[in-house]
């Protein structure tokens, strides 16, 4: 792990993690740096890809790792609220998807598709959950 | 449900305790600690124990739960 997760916290809008401490900013613009200068390599074009591949790989994996021990270095009241935060979306996610459901069954020819290549649907969901995650987080710190 | 009431403000303010201090001697945010001040937190039990070590007092006089109304039957 090239990381530490005290440089981190959870994210007060949308998924993942971000950067606390000015080192977790340093850590971002170290991996920035080095996916720029990679893809600016004069390498075929299949080396290249791999590398970056190869960076994307460790990268994911320390941000996962990261993420996982996150709960370590916050108190036992912001973890309660990652938890409520997390059970209003998935609350959100199981409601919108079965009303997605619904919507395919009784509509004739299933919900439209607006030119897109994926079912819209899921975006949707995505959206609902975004923004049940934004006011759960604006709720718990307001409230708890 | 109503909340525990505490005494952590009033034993903080009588040792000199600012809540970033506090925080740090119990290891939690600067906001837990205005959470639980403002009652609406419950520390957990390992956490309420943390704070009787801190101002060397049992749990119970830094928190308590309100009495309960006993209802007589008619």
């Amino acid at each position: 792990m090239f990381g530490k997760p005290e440089w981190f916290t959870y994210r007060f809008a949308g998924w993942g993690i971000g950067a606390k401490t000015w080192q977790g900013w340093v850590y971002i613009a170290a991996w920035a740096i080095l996916f720029s200068a990679t893809a600016a390599l004069p390498l075929p074009g299949p080396a290249r890809n791999a590398l970056l591949g190869t960076l994307s790989g460790v990268a994911l994996l320390d941000v996962v790792i990261i993420w996982s021990r996150l709960g370590e270095v916050h108190d036992e009241r912001q973890r309660l609220h990652q938890l409520v935060i997390e059970r209003n979306c998935s609350i959100s996610a199981v409601v919108s998807l079965v009303g997605a459901m619904a919507c395919q069954t009784l509509l004739p020819g299933g919900t439209p598709r607006w030119g897109l290549p994926f079912d819209p649907v899921l975006l949707v969901v995505l959206c609902i959950m975004a923004l049940t995650k934004l006011l759960s987080t604006l709720y718990v710190r307001k409230r708890l | 449900m109503t909340l525990a009431k505490n005494q952590l403000k009033t034993f903080r303010e009588a040792r000199g305790l600012t809540q970033e201090k506090l925080a740090a001697r119990v290891q939690v945010s600067r906001q837990t600690i205005i959470s639980i001040e403002g009652a609406r937190y419950v520390p957990s039990l390992e956490l309420a124990l943390r704070f009787g070590q801190v101002f060397g007092c049992p749990v119970e006089e830094l928190f308590g739960i309100p009495e309960v109304q006993h209802v007589r039957e008619a």
